[in-house]
């Protein structure tokens, strides 16, 4: 029994990055719309679909699961006119381009190479955590009063990414 | 009247309104538009700017943010209502101002605009934007305010120019009562000479125009003297002439007629000189006037002692006139007889030669018809060869004037109405008892139809210069009655008629005219033609070389010369009925009848008988030998040929 509640502990303790489901399913609803204010979106489509991998850590495939879900009831198989697929992809598997990409919790280190090389692509990375953004990431969601997007000030400055204006409107520069 | 200043004013003022409305109404439309338009472009704009995040929260789903930017937006007070609405306009969002009321909704300014997202710019939703009019309708407002105090201003500048205008005026008023009350010789005084504006030189002006006036008023008034004057002198000549005889420079006839009117006892002496036509036909005319002139002269010097006026009457008369107011007839009529002696004892001369001159006189005192009386008086004297006669009523002349006068207008109306016609006896043949021809006699027919034979006018007409007219008509009417038949017709001549050329030309055109010569018998008196034979002689030898018979009518009852008869070459012998009346029973008158007759017939001259009266007198004649029968027996005088 002890052992038990160690390992779920020690489980737990390992597997501690906590997910909130309102955040999750907020950053679901709102990522895959992000993805298509880039002005060159079509550019990066994998066979003509919008194609978001969702990078996680083996210990949350089952929030990356979730979170997959999410997009997809919110979505179905299309975002705008756009056919939109998400695939769940462990951050050292990430062997190939995407449209965009949403990164829930990582080690360190990981997510700031991941980040680089969507960056060379062009494309958005998106972090659950938004503490992420100061590893590379790009934009994420915070919910406070208010739900806000923020944007990592420095890396759009760098990326090549082309966003609508509007965008700029209501997010916050992290 | 309506002042000038009240023209002035009323068209400027309504001029100003106008423009001033009209102005102030398009200013204000304009501002209005303009306002509403750029409230609009604002409100556009604020829509606009919003769109976007509206646009993206609603796409990102962010509804707290889409809410927070509404409520951030709403903080524009002037921003009254916004709404988000999804592509079925169902609002999915809207804020609005507190203690909004429906017609601030209502009149508000309505913007709504698509809501797009990414680069399709997909459409999203709608957002509708209520922007307040409150300031344009302030500005309206304002702008209301800002008319009425135009007008306000415009009525306080009129109300000033009014009497502005009123005071400016007020000289040319003062200009205008004193011309209104202006008479001409007035000295006027407008009082503001001294002024040196245009009203001034105005006042100025109008002062020396009106010395200018009264001086010429005052060289008008003097021609007019002058010329008064001289009408006066001029009429005062004329009325000289009217009222003297050139001849003897003696007061006439006509002055006399006004004198009589101012003396209370009416009385006319004439003067008549005695044959004067001898003294004229033996000195000469202007011999004859010389004379009358020395006469008034002698007149005038004889009467010089005593109340006379002498007048000069025309021709050989002239008139005296006792001035006194009350004096005994007798004393009047020894009077004239004194001054009768004196003159007839003074010498009228010419060329150193005396001449003898006697008068008579006629002296009327009477009230009435004072002219004429002492006319009357005065043939009178003719009449009775005295030298002097006082007119008295007996005299019965007066009354014979008055009848002579009534004929006279009978006659003259007579003539005005073709109412002098030809009557026509018939002139039968005695041996077959049948009428060839007829006598025109001369009738005037009365308004009432009353005819009036001869004797009634004949002798007045030949006095009063009628006498040619009724011989033209007869002639005219004669002629024309006998024209379309084939008897012949006598008409009678007088001695006036032969001596008088109008009515000898008449006579030859009608006859040529009527061209029936040969059946016109031309009668003449036989007393006539003895006392004018040369005159009647040559007329006959005229009228018979146009066809005509003569009959010389009342043959025997004159002393005619029977060689003159032969020679005069007459046609007819008419016996007067003098003579006929008796012939069946006075054996003279038959002897005479047979005498005429045997003579006649001697010399190829037919015979008429008139006054044939009886059957006896016809048969007699017959036995006789008498050619003609004329008389009541045979026929009465008619208007018509039997």
């Amino acid at each position: 029994m002890r052992t038990v509640l160690i390992v779920i502990f020690m489980y737990s303790f390992l597997g501690a990055y906590e997910y909130d489901k309102l955040l999750l399913r907020a950053e679901a609803y709102t990522f895959p719309k992000i993805v298509i204010m880039d002005k060159n979106y079509r550019q990066k489509l994998n066979n003509n679909s919008i194609e978001i991998a969702i990078l996680f850590e083996p210990i949350d495939k089952l929030v990356a699961i979730e979170l997959k879900k999410m997009i997809k009831d919110k979505f179905g198989t299309k975002i705008s006119t756009n056919k939109l697929e998400i695939q769940l992809v462990e951050f050292e598997k990430l062997d190939r381009k995407y449209s965009a990409y949403i990164a829930l919790k990582s080690k360190n280190g990981i997510l700031e190479k991941v980040s680089s090389k969507s960056k060379e692509q062009g494309r958005i990375m998106f972090a659950y955590d938004y503490q992420d953004l100061k590893r590379g990431a790009l934009v994420s969601l915070v919910i406070e009063n208010y739900t806000s997007l923020y944007m990592n000030k420095i890396e759009i400055k760098t990326s090549r990414i082309d966003f609508n204006s509007a965008i700029f409107s209501i997010v916050r520069l992290w | 009247m309506v002042k000038l200043s009240t023209k002035v004013i009323g068209s400027t003022g309504i001029i100003a309104f106008v423009v001033t409305l009209t102005f102030v109404v398009s200013l204000k439309e304009m501002v209005q538009s303009a306002f509403f338009e750029s409230e609009t472009n604002k409100a556009e704009l604020v829509v606009k700017t919003i769109e976007p995040v509206i646009a993206l929260n609603l796409y990102l789903g962010f509804e707290d943010k889409l809410f927070n930017t509404l409520e951030t937006t709403m903080r524009n007070s002037d921003i009254l209502r916004i709404e988000v609405m999804n592509l079925d306009n169902k609002i999915i969002s809207k804020r609005e101002q507190t203690r909004l009321n429906k017609s601030d909704i209502e009149s508000s300014i309505k913007v709504v605009s698509t809501l797009h997202i990414g680069e399709n710019q997909e459409n999203i939703g709608y957002v509708r934007l209520y922007y307040s009019t409150f300031d344009l309708s302030s500005v309206i407002h304002s702008f209301d305010n800002y008319i009425y105090l135009m007008l306000l201003l415009l009525f306080i500048f009129l109300f000033l120019l009014a009497g502005l205008l009123h005071y400016l005026h007020a000289p040319l008023q003062k200009i205008a009562d004193s011309l209104m009350n202006y008479k001409i010789g007035d000295t006027l005084d407008i009082g503001i000479k001294n002024s040196s504006d245009e009203v001034g030189l105005i006042s100025l002006s109008v002062i020396n125009m009106s010395k200018k006036i009264n001086d010429f008023t005052s060289q008008l008034q003097n021609s007019n003297t002058i010329l008064e004057q001289s009408v006066q002198d001029k009429t005062k000549e004329l009325r000289n002439q009217l009222y003297s005889d050139d001849l003897t420079s003696l007061p006439n006839r006509k002055k006399l007629i006004l004198d009589l009117v101012m003396i209370k006892h009416k009385n006319i002496s004439l003067i008549n000189i005695d044959d004067f036509k001898e003294i004229n036909n033996l000195y000469g005319h202007r011999a004859g006037d010389k004379i009358l002139s020395n006469f008034s002269k002698v007149l005038l010097r004889v009467v010089e002692n005593y109340p006379i006026d002498i007048y000069s009457m025309g021709a050989d008369e002239f008139a005296c006139v006792y001035k006194k107011d009350e004096f005994e007839p007798m004393y009047l009529y020894e009077l004239m007889t004194r001054i009768v002696y004196q003159l007839q004892n003074s010498f009228v001369s010419y060329k150193n030669q005396e001449i003898d001159v006697r008068v008579s006189v006629g002296i009327a005192i009477e009230n009435e018809n004072t002219t004429g009386k002492a006319n009357i008086a005065l043939n009178k004297s003719r009449e009775l060869k005295r030298q002097i006669v006082m007119y008295e009523r007996s005299m019965g002349v007066e009354e014979m004037y008055r009848e002579n006068i009534e004929r006279l207008n009978e006659l003259k109306e007579a003539l005005d109405h073709d109412r002098i016609v030809p009557y026509f006896q018939p002139i039968v043949r005695i041996k077959d008892r049948i009428t060839t021809k007829y006598e025109a006699l001369i009738r005037l027919i009365k308004p009432n139809n009353e005819v009036i034979a001869p004797y009634y006018f004949l002798e007045l007409a030949k006095k009063s210069r009628l006498y040619s007219s009724l011989t033209e008509i007869m002639i005219e009417k004669s002629l024309k009655v006998v024209l379309d038949t084939s008897y012949e017709i006598s008409i009678n001549l007088s001695l006036q008629d032969i001596l008088d050329s109008d009515t000898m030309n008449y006579l030859k055109e009608s006859l040529e005219r009527y061209g029936i010569a040969e059946r016109v018998t031309l009668e003449i008196l036989e007393s006539e033609g003895i006392e004018n034979y040369e005159e009647v002689s040559h007329f006959i030898r005229d009228v018979k070389t146009l066809g005509c018979k003569i009959a010389i009518d009342d043959f025997g009852t004159g002393y005619s010369n029977f060689d003159h008869l032969i020679h005069l070459n007459i046609d007819y012998l008419k016996l007067d009925g003098s003579i006929i009346k008796n012939i069946d029973t006075d054996e003279n008158s038959r002897i005479i009848v047979e005498t005429m007759v045997d003579f006649s017939r001697k010399f190829g001259i037919e015979t008429i008988a008139e006054f044939v009266h009886s059957e006896d007198v016809l048969n007699t004649l017959e036995e006789i030998g008498v050619d003609f029968a004329q008389g009541y027996y045979l026929g009465e005088p008619a208007d018509k040929l039997l």
